[in-house]
């Protein structure tokens, strides 16, 4: 009997020790507060993605696209001696890598206000357009000759390496050295014209021989 | 990337943040800090998401960060009163008789279950509070707590014999 009234005092001392209420906001507080961090971590993260192999997704569509106009240009070309329609696949698929490329070049230049200092684009982004850069260069290869094409491809292939290449966590002295580089090689400028290569790319071998 | 038997992660946040900072706050004694824990709780179960199948295992996961930082809290703290006692020359010491007065008010007898909450080592302190206001079964605390159930059982009667000896002069005037 005094065991159990023991017990009833016990708990009723012990029930006397209330958890205060944390607010009707709360869970909207804890949600924001999460927000923020969840945003850096993913922006971290993405920092360190780019080490790592870029998706095979995107690899694969800008060998597909390479694929078919190799294909088209021979069949083609056997036919009715046209490789320019090869050409023009290919140049499809440079104006849509140079689009993207500008975009993510835009965005680490004009960071979101809210996005200062943090990583604008994942690894397998930049890892992409890295891969894309190669291929379309050696896809282009002696045809492109010394244009304004191929500058523009070996500066952007420059500084996408050295993005990939940057630290795990980049400081903002990094992504002020990044951006530097991408202003002093006028490189938004020179995407933002050549969305659209047709115009300057070489003459297509083809035409010779018409 | 969530499994398709896991709630999206912002609904996961809304239904356990409140569980989260209660117990934490039970084990840590400052809504500030439970706060902070149940944040970080959540933030690690984020990290770990994809490993997640259900909205159960979710739950049981973050309900184990959150015991395990708010235990690692009250250690640390501990550590820290240590040193602060040892440098201090007439440190504040829990008062050993009661006002009878002031007895009868509930936040000082809060207060003074907190002092003796403070006696408990950090893992005694998470299975006691777990098991009374918690309501947890012994297998839950032990999960919650990466122990054993006897290691449990046996923390959880130590600490009631702690908190009974602290309490005593209350539980004079609590029958």
């Amino acid at each position: 009997m005094n065991d159990t009234r023991d017990d009833d005092a016990f708990a009723r001392v012990l029930d006397r020790l209330e958890v205060p209420e944390p607010g009707p906001e709360f869970e909207t507080r804890m949600q924001a507060r999460l927000a923020d961090r969840i945003r850096e971590y993913e922006s971290r993260r993405g920092w360190r993605r780019w080490f790592g192999p870029a998706p095979l997704t995107a690899i694969a569509s800008v060998a597909a696209v390479l694929l078919v106009g190799f294909l088209v240009g021979w069949r083609l070309g056997r036919e009715s001696g046209a490789p320019e329609v090869r050409d023009r696949i290919i140049f499809v698929a440079v104006g849509d890598h140079l689009e993207r490329s500008e975009r993510l070049l835009f965005e680490i230049v004009n960071p979101p206000e809210d996005a200062v200092g943090s990583v604008p684009a994942s690894r397998e982004r930049v890892g992409a357009l890295v891969t894309e850069n190669r291929i379309l260069r050696a896809s282009l290869g002696d045809d492109a000759g010394r244009t304004s094409l191929s500058e523009l491809l070996e500066d952007l292939e420059t500084v996408l390496v050295e993005i990939a290449n940057g630290p795990d966590e980049p400081s903002p002295a990094d992504w002020a050295r990044v951006k530097r580089r991408i202003e002093k090689r006028g490189l938004l400028l020179r995407l933002h014209v050549l969305d659209d290569p047709a115009p300057v790319l070489p003459k297509p071998t083809g035409l010779d021989r018409t | 990337m969530t499994r398709p038997g896991l709630s999206p992660y912002r609904d996961l946040v809304a239904a356990h943040a409140r569980s989260l900072f209660r117990v934490a706050y039970r084990i840590v004694g400052t809504a500030h800090d439970a706060e902070d824990i149940a944040q970080e709780a959540l933030f690690r179960s984020y990290r770990q998401l994809s490993s997640y199948e259900t909205d159960q295992h979710f739950a049981a996961s973050v309900h184990r960060i959150a015991s395990n930082l708010a235990i690692d809290h009250v250690r640390k703290r501990k550590r820290w009163k240590t040193q602060e006692l040892d440098a201090d020359v007439a440190p504040e010491l829990p008062a050993t008789t009661v006002d009878p007065a002031r007895s009868l008010a509930s936040d000082e007898i809060g207060a003074r279950v907190e002092r003796a909450l403070d006696l408990l080592t950090a893992k005694e302190r998470a299975a006691f509070t777990l098991r009374h206001y918690e309501g947890c079964s012994m297998r839950e605390i032990a999960d919650l707590t990466e122990s054993t159930v006897n290691t449990t059982k046996n923390r959880v009667f130590r600490a009631v014999q702690k908190m009974r000896g602290a309490l005593a002069p209350l539980l004079e005037n609590a029958r």
